[in-house]
């Protein structure tokens, strides 16, 4: 990878440039490559002007994020206008609005759809279908372990959901449709703020290329603002038609946790391509 | 009342996460940038003292021979080196294989057969330890394959009198097999790479791992050898060296090729073993730590308690989820508006990424690229070792297994077929 140090690393800054020329050349191959460390040698070396700008990247992209929030939040509104009709959710969008440290305010469309109690056909198709997730986790193959543990835990949740429609009295779920959408969407608003930070400790300060670093970070965040508001509309459509039995599943599994899985999946990638200097 | 209660009990939960996190975060950071501690590595020539390698095996047949082989070819010198292959109630190949070894390379291997005692490989090692001299005491598994040069790595620290106890990078060679291979290669990466020499370079507690590695005969005598009952002799030698101020010392460069499993089933065993084992040395040492000996400074005791009570994070991160439901259930919002709302998210990303950025940076100074892509999957991994972590903990506080049954509980082999295995994952012995 690109700047590892030479292994005890970290005095990058007193080494004059004569120093770190003849530092070059002792790893020098006789076919003029470099000949790396070992990996159990192998360190990171930051320049501080890497560091500056990485923390300066960080801050201009989520400076940048957040200055696009608002015409974000009106995007994913006509995103939701748009697909309410097709997708035959009833009712319109409304807009929230949270307020930051500092009075801005910050819109955040939601769906105006209310949701219900589940009715008794609809608690017990979902009871079935819950079964059904056991039993599928039950029949898979040992080679789909990790699947079946998480039909299991899913159906675990989706169980908890199921006793408490059964037992609380009707009316007593503390969240509606509107206020659960509103909610994610305030949620992920910040999450695309705090993500170009995350990305500054963790990636920027690799030696990618800089080209590299912002094309992750819009590939990363362009992703999530088209996935956002589709996600939301598919929890909408889910509950709207399953009613709230399966807001807590979708909110616990399929909410916030699923951001951070598109997260690690672009991050990965970045991490996975090479240092933009050769190999040391 | 029941909500306040439910309130500060996450609170705890989430403290005891967070500490986690930032660890993960401190560890990789120091990995990355922090000077590297690798202080025995050069030494080449030397003085080099007696040294009795010990192979405890259960039917190990399809690997033995590798792991002997790998031995005889040690750049080491010869009249020094002593190789004990202990032959622990195989029912297979493995006690003829030993006894071929040694009649082809008689003084040199010296096989200890086990018939009697207690079963498993602690109860082999203390066994066979007092009846074989040697200054240095290595231990490896009998799948492993040591490099010529590996005995010489894990002797040299021994030089510094105050070290106790040694332990090498374990890395695995079956990697392409499956995805659980690719994950458990990432695992591994992340553990040592990152995890175990930044504890070394923080002076912290890098932790003996059982095999690759070794103990000083003096040190293990002094402390009253091997411990027979517990599952994890290895956490457990550890913890009595540092309470007796013997130093733990974690050798980067020197590693060893072993078969992770290559299958979930024996993965989860294999977890559930080193959970249970782990919670035992938990038991047995936390108490001793926190009274704090007069030699052990400060962030010895806090990373050594954090390192004991790894396995305890998985049980607490369900409880931690069974309490965050119950609140939900309730309507309860612990803060409100956008502090709630920041600090949720943050602890949602920043929390959840700690072990993604450990990973990836372990696979990165690898040098290993193209497998950080996979990094998504480990969250399948995570959640398989959450919930069996949980098992193995619950099985352990309800339903203790008595002391004087303690069976050889191994991991399946794959070596020398393409269905593989030796059948330790279908049947124990």
């Amino acid at each position: 990878m690109g700047a590892l140090s030479a292994g005890s690393g970290g005095h990058g800054s007193a080494v004059t440039r004569r120093e770190a020329r003849l530092a070059d050349l002792r790893r020098r191959g006789v076919r003029g490559g470099i000949i790396p460390r070992h990996r159990a040698m192998a360190g990171l070396r930051i320049p501080r002007r890497r560091l500056a700008t990485a923390a300066l990247l960080a801050l201009a992209a989520a400076a940048g994020v957040f200055a696009a929030l608002g015409p974000l939040a009106e995007l994913w509104a006509r995103t939701f206008e748009a697909l309410l009709g097709p997708l035959g959710i009833p009712g319109g969008v409304g807009a929230r609005f949270t307020t930051f440290p500092g009075g801005f305010t910050l819109p955040t469309p939601y769906l105006t759809a209310e949701a219900g109690d589940p009715s008794p056909l609809t608690w017990r198709i979902v009871a079935v279908v819950t079964a059904g997730l056991v039993l599928a986790s039950l029949a898979l193959p040992e080679r789909f372990t990790p699947l079946r543990y998480f039909l299991r835990f899913l159906a675990l949740l989706q169980a908890v959901s199921l006793a408490y429609f059964g037992l609380a009295p009707a009316g007593g779920f503390p969240y509606t449709l509107p206020a659960y959408t509103g909610g994610l969407l305030a949620a992920a608003q910040v999450v695309l703020v705090l993500l170009p930070v995350v990305l500054g400790g963790t990636f920027y300060v690799f030696d990618m290329g800089w080209g590299r670093k912002v094309l992750l970070t819009l590939l990363l965040l362009g992703h999530l603002a088209v996935f956002i508001p589709l996600q939301v509309l598919v929890h909408g459509w889910l509950i709207l038609h399953g009613s709230l039995l399966l807001l807590p599943p979708l909110f616990l599994v399929f909410g916030l946790l699923l951001h951070v899985m598109v997260f690690v999946a672009f991050y990965g990638w970045g991490m996975s391509w090479p240092a933009a200097r050769r190999m040391g | 009342m029941i909500t306040t209660v439910l309130l500060v009990v996450l609170a705890l939960i989430v403290a005891v996460i967070l500490t986690y996190t930032a660890r993960h975060y401190f560890f990789t950071i120091n990995r990355m940038v922090g000077h590297h501690r690798q202080p025995y590595v050069d030494i080449g020539v030397a003085d080099w003292p007696r040294v009795t390698v010990f192979v405890p095996a259960h039917n190990e047949e399809q690997v033995i021979s590798g792991m002997l082989d790998a031995l005889l070819a040690q750049d080491y010198p010869a009249d020094r080196l002593q190789i004990v292959p202990i032959n622990d109630r195989s029912s297979d190949g493995t006690a003829r294989i030993l006894d071929e070894y040694a009649g082809r390379h008689p003084g040199r291997i010296m096989p200890f057969h086990r018939q009697e005692g207690l079963g498993g490989k602690a109860a082999a090692l203390r066994d066979a330890t007092p009846r074989f001299g040697g200054e240095v005491h290595l231990v490896f598994d009998a799948d492993y394959l040591p490099g010529r040069g590996l005995v010489k790595q894990l002797v040299a620290p021994f030089f510094d009198p105050e070290v106790g106890a040694v332990m090498g990078r374990v890395v695995p060679h079956n990697v392409s097999r499956s995805l659980l291979t690719r994950l458990l290669d990432l695992e591994r990466a992340g553990g040592y790479q990152v995890d175990q020499q930044a504890r070394m370079n923080l002076r912290l507690v890098p932790q003996y791992g059982g095999t690759v590695g070794g103990v000083r005969r003096a040190a293990l005598e002094a402390v009253g050898g091997w411990n027979a009952t517990t599952l994890a002799e290895d956490t457990d030698i550890t913890y009595r060296l540092l309470l007796a101020g013997w130093e733990v010392v974690y050798q980067n460069r020197s590693e060893c090729y072993e078969e992770v499993p290559e299958n979930w089933p024996t993965r989860i065993r294999q977890i559930m073993r080193w959970t249970t084992g782990h919670n035992q040395a938990l038991r047995r040492h936390a108490i001793p730590l926190l009274r704090r000996p007069h030699h052990l400074p400060r962030r010895l005791v806090l990373d050594g308690l954090l390192l004991l009570g790894v396995f305890a994070v998985g049980p607490l991160l369900l409880l931690g989820w069974a309490v965050a439901m119950a609140l939900l259930y309730m309507g309860v919002v612990p803060l409100q508006g956008f502090v709630a709302l920041l600090a949720i998210t943050a602890y949602g990303t920043l929390g959840n990424f700690a072990a993604f950025f450990e990973v990836a940076t372990a696979a990165r100074l690898d040098g290993t690229l193209g497998r950080i892509r996979i990094l998504p999957f480990l969250i399948f991994g995570f959640l398989v070792s959450l919930l069996s972590v949980s098992r193995a903990t619950l099985r352990q506080v309800f339903l203790p297994r008595p002391r004087e049954v303690r069976t050889w509980d191994k991991t399946e082999r794959y070596r020398g077929g393409a269905n593989g295995g030796n059948g330790a994952g279908k049947a124990r012995s």
